[in-house]
C-alpha cells in the first residue's frame, strides 16, 4: 500500500504538552479524518507534518519522501487549508490567480476560476469584504487548483454553517474520485468526519488512541445500556469507556456485535462523537 | 519569488492613492518652504516606510505560515522582503529625483545648492535608512511586526546618534569638515548601509529558518 503521508514517533515537547510518539500512515486514495478535543494535538501534528514547527524525535514522509515538505517539487502536489484565510484582505480572486500562477507550476487558471464560479465569489470585491465562508472557499479553490494529489485541513471547516461545510464535504468527495487523490482533515465537527472520512485517527493529550478504518469502528463499537451491575459482567477488555448517570450506564463496548448475540443487553449504534468523547473520558479517568 | 513579490505590490496597491496625496502634500510643503532639497530624501523616507505596511498587511493574516506550505522555501520568504525593500528603496530616489528635476525646472536652483552636493545628502540619507532597515528587518523576523515597531524609533535613534557622534567627535578633534572629508564619510556610509544590508539578510535567513509558526 502506498501511503501519502507517513509519521513515526513524532515527538514534540513544549512546556505543559508533548506530542508523544505519534505514529500513523495515510493511505493515498483515502480519506483520513483526524479527530480530538481542543488541545489534543491536532495542530502541532498537522504543523510538524507540513514542516512549520521543529520536531523533537521521530519521522515524517510526503508522498513517499522523507521531510518532504521541506521539497517544493512535494509541495507543489499539496494543497493545505487552515481554519483560517490566510490571503491579504486587499486581495481579489484575480490577485490570487495571478500570485498563485507565478508560485505554482501547475496552477490551472482555469480550474481556479470554475471553483470560484461554483462558490459564487464576487471578482470585484476584495477578500476584507469576504465573508468566512466566502474566505475558506477561496482557501479550497486555491488549494484545489494546482493538479493536487494531497489536500491537507486543520479545522478547515470549523465555524462555518451547516449549507457551506456540506458543500465543501462534497467538493472533498469529488477530489477523492480520483484514485491517487488523498485528504487528511482535523476537525472538530465529528459528524462531517464520520459523513465523509474512510480512516479515522483520534488524538488525546498528544498520543494516538486510535487509527482504524471508519466502518470497522463504527461496526464494531457499540454502546450497551445496562445497570451498573451488568456492567461489571462485560469483559473489561471490550470496554473502550464508561458513562455512568442515575438511570443507567452506558459502556461504550468493541465487540457491540457480538454482545449483541450473547446478551440480552440493549446495545445501539456508537457514533464517532460517542466514540471520541467516551474513549476521552475514560482515558482523563485512567489517569485519575 | 515573483509571486510574492506581486503580492506584496498587490498589498501596496491599496495606500497608492494615499502615497500620491502624501507625495503632492509633501511637494507643496517644499514650495511653501523653498526647500526643494527636502523633497528626495522624504520620498525615501517614504517608500522606505511602505515595508511595514507591506509587513504588516502579511502579518495581519499570518501569509507567512501559509507561504511555507505553498512551493516556497523559508530562504526565499526571506529574499522576497529584502527584494522589496530595494524596490521600495530606489523607487524612493527615482521618484525623488524625478520630484527634484521638476522642482529645478519650474523653480530653478534658489537655494545656490550644486547639483553634486544635493546628490551627497541624497546618498547620505539613502544609505543611513537602509542602515536602519538592515537593523530592523532581523528584528522583525524575529519579533513580528507589532513588536519591531517598539523598536523603530530606538533604531532610529540610535543609528542618528551614532552619526551625530561621530560627526561631533570629528570637529572636537579640531578636523575641518571639508569636501573631501564629507564625500570619504558618505563613502564610507555607503559600504557600510551595503555591507550591512546583506549581513542583515544571511541574520534573517538564519532566524526565519528556526522559526516555528
Amino acid at each position: 500500500m502506498e501511503y501519502a503521508i507517513e509519521v513515526q514517533g513524532l515527538t514534540k515537547r513544549y512546556p505543559g504538552f508533548t506530542l508523544d510518539q505519534v505514529s500513523f500512515s495515510v493511505p493515498a486514495g483515502s480519506i483520513v479524518g483526524f479527530i480530538g478535543e481542543n488541545g489534543a494535538g491536532k495542530s502541532t501534528t498537522i504543523k510538524a507534518v507540513l514542516d512549520l514547527i521543529r520536531t523533537d524525535a521521530g519521522e515524517i514522509s510526503l508522498m513517499g519522501r522523507k521531510d518532504g515538505a521541506a521539497f517544493p517539487e512535494i509541495k507543489e502536489q499539496i494543497g493545505v487549508v487552515f481554519d483560517e484565510s490566510y490571503f491579504p484582505d486587499n486581495l481579489r480572486i484575480t490577485d490570487v490567480d495571478r500570485i498563485m500562477k507565478n508560485i505554482f507550476r501547475n496552477w490551472d487558471s482555469s480550474v481556479f476560476f470554475s471553483y470560484c464560479r461554483r462558490f459564487e465569489l464576487p471578482e470585484k470585491k476584495i477578500v476584507k469584504n469576504f465573508s468566512r465562508g466566502m474566505k475558506m472557499k477561496l482557501s479550497i479553490a486555491a488549494a484545489l487548483s494546482h493538479q493536487t494529489k494531497l489536500l491537507i485541513m486543520d479545522e478547515a471547516t470549523s465555524g462555518l454553517d451547516p449549507v457551506v461545510r456540506n458543500e465543501i464535504l462534497d467538493i472533498f468527495q469529488e477530489f477523492i474520485q480520483e484514485e491517487d487523490h488523498t485528504v487528511f482533515i482535523s476537525s472538530h465537527i465529528t459528524s462531517d468526519i464520520e459523513r465523509i472520512a474512510d480512516y479515522i485517527l483520534l488524538i488525546h493529550k498528544g498520543r494516538v488512541l486510535l487509527f482504524e478504518e471508519k466502518d470497522t469502528l463504527l461496526y464494531e463499537y457499540g454502546i450497551a445500556r445496562c445497570t451498573p451491575e451488568q456492567a461489571e459482567q462485560i469483559d473489561r477488555s471490550q470496554i473502550a469507556g464508561i458513562r455512568r448517570n442515575q438511570f443507567e450506564t452506558e459502556v461504550l463496548v468493541r465487540n457491540a456485535e457480538e454482545l449483541k448475540r450473547h446478551t440480552e443487553l440493549v446495545v445501539d449504534r456508537a457514533t464517532l462523537e460517542d466514540i471520541l468523547l467516551f474513549t476521552v473520558k475514560n482515558q482523563m479517568e485512567e489517569k485519575v | 519569488m515573483k509571486g510574492l513579490l506581486i503580492k506584496d505590490l498587490c498589498n501596496l496597491r491599496q495606500v497608492a492613492k494615499q502615497s500620491l496625496i502624501v507625495l503632492a502634500v509633501l511637494a507643496a510643503w517644499c514650495v511653501f518652504l523653498k526647500n526643494y532639497q527636502l523633497f528626495p530624501m522624504m520620498t525615501i523616507v517614504y517608500s522606505m516606510m511602505l515595508m511595514f505596511t507591506a509587513m504588516s498587511y502579511d502579518e495581519m493574516v499570518h501569509f507567512d505560515k501559509y507561504a511555507l506550505t505553498l512551493p516556497v522555501g523559508r530562504r526565499e520568504l526571506v529574499r522576497t522582503k529584502y527584494v522589496l525593500l530595494l524596490i521600495l528603496f530606489f523607487s524612493g530616489i527615482l521618484v525623488g529625483l524625478l520630484g527634484g528635476a521638476l522642482f529645478y525646472l519650474f523653480f530653478g536652483s534658489r537655494e545656490g545648492l550644486v547639483l553634486l552636493e544635493q546628490a551627497v545628502s541624497l546618498l547620505s540619507v539613502s544609505a543611513v535608512y537602509l542602515l536602519a532597515f538592515s537593523v530592523l528587518l532581523p528584528i522583525i523576523f524575529r519579533l513580528g511586526m507589532e513588536k519591531a515597531r517598539l523598536f523603530l524609533a530606538l533604531i532610529f535613534v540610535v543609528v542618528f546618534g551614532l552619526l551625530y557622534g561621530a560627526v561631533m567627535l570629528v570637529r572636537s578633534a579640531g578636523l575641518e569638515f571639508t569636501a573631501g572629508l564629507a564625500a570619504g564619510a558618505v563613502t564610507a556610509g555607503v559600504a557600510a548601509s551595503i555591507i550591512s544590508f546583506f549581513a542583515s539578510y544571511r541574520i534573517s535567513v538564519g532566524i526565519v529558518k528556526k522559526k516555528e509558526w
